[in-house]
């Protein structure tokens, strides 16, 4: 084989597998989840499938997000949606904002764990710029595959 | 901005295409084959240099066309007959405590994701702000936000009017105008002295800024 035909071999094999990786990260990412906040539907330890595709305005309530945490920009944090711009809140919480003004203000998202009892979420820190939330959840990988559907979970936010 | 680098692209591929032509002429292939692999490898070039530059937009540096009076006199001082173009440096997303206090930076608003603005940074966690308008005269900015202010007050819509801002939010940091030539150099911080007192715990690295101009309405 001459010097040319692997060049351009190595060059095609470069160039597929940098197009491939730019393609594949700009859509999905593989997460490992920690932490007790979202049991029993993520356990510590799951790797789950979450796509990077969804347009902000097109998050719905009963999605389980990725988002940068407001208290610290270096954290990720799991949570569901709850409620959308707009929605009024009924959850009590210690971010006393909350009990005065209970609508969702434009932009912003209002995120709880499932572990009620476990979760540091908008009950602590209020409802989210929708900015910070990147990826949506798909499905769980491991420890066994499961498409997860939203709007599963009753909301008791109208 | 589509424009400019469909430009790019353009010569990068050129250049490269002829040079891999030039080595596949070199072997005595015959036409049809040497054709088809130059035809591969275009394409393979044009989806590299489109996936390089879009890596290198997003996680390295970029550029961005500023809209808008909020920033006058520092950008834009002549509106939107010549809006200016800043370099962005994307390192701040990579690592948040890299920022400056009197930096300009870019983040998303806060109640339009989908918005871009520019503003000054003129505070981080821990400090006190005495604001203009917000409905607190005084802001102690809480740990992962920023407050971000325009140089022109009355046009801006900043930090006084929405809160503070999560660090989060904050996409990159503007180091240079690119455009127009005239108006080409480096943006310096500046800091407003008299109405941001710093968090206790941090070193005084201020003291050497000079203050904000503010904008002439």
């Amino acid at each position: 084989m001459n010097t040319s035909k692997i060049w351009q071999r190595m060059f095609h094999t470069l160039g597929a597998a940098f197009i491939g990786y730019t393609v594949l990260d700009s859509s999905i990412q593989i997460s490992v989840f920690s932490g007790p906040s979202m049991e029993p539907t993520i356990q510590e330890n799951d790797i789950g499938l979450v796509e990077k595709l969804t347009p902000y305005k097109k998050f719905q309530r009963g999605d389980i997000v990725i988002a940068t945490s407001p208290d610290n920009p270096s954290i990720q944090i799991c949570k569901r949606i709850l409620a959308l711009e707009g929605d009024r809140i009924t959850s009590d919480g210690s971010y006393a904002l909350w009990r005065e003004k209970r609508v969702v203000p434009r932009g912003h998202v209002w995120l709880e764990g499932d572990n009620k009892d476990n979760s540091t979420d908008s009950r602590q820190f209020g409802a989210i710029p929708l900015g910070l939330v990147h990826c949506r959840l798909l499905a769980k990988i491991s420890p066994k595959v499961e498409w997860l559907a939203t709007s599963n979970i009753p909301v008791d936010s109208s | 901005m589509l424009n400019f680098y469909w430009k790019t692209f353009l010569q990068f591929t050129r250049k490269i295409h002829s040079h891999i032509g030039r080595r596949c002429q070199s072997t005595r292939l015959n036409e049809t084959i040497s054709n088809s692999a130059s035809w591969s490898t275009l394409l393979m070039t044009a989806g590299f240099t489109c996936c390089f530059v879009s890596n290198l937009d997003d996680k390295v540096v970029t550029y961005t066309m500023v809209s808008g009076s909020s920033m006058q006199p520092c950008l834009n001082p002549i509106g939107s007959k010549c809006n200016d173009r800043v370099l962005i440096d994307r390192s701040p997303k990579r690592n948040y405590k890299k920022l400056k206090r009197g930096e300009l930076v870019i983040y998303r608003t806060t109640r339009n994701p989908d918005e871009v603005n520019i503003k000054r940074l003129v505070a981080l966690e821990g400090d006190t702000v005495t604001t203009l308008g917000y409905k607190n005269r005084s802001v102690l900015v809480p740990t992962g936000h920023c407050w971000v202010e325009g140089d022109n007050h009355r046009f801006s819509d900043d930090s006084n009017v929405v809160g503070p801002v999560p660090l989060g939010l904050i996409s990159g940091r503007a180091t240079h105008i690119i455009y127009p030539p005239s108006r080409w150099g480096s943006l310096c911080r500046r800091f407003p002295h008299s109405r941001v007192k710093l968090n206790p715990c941090e070193k005084d690295t201020v003291s050497h800024l000079p203050d904000v101009i503010c904008g002439i309405s």
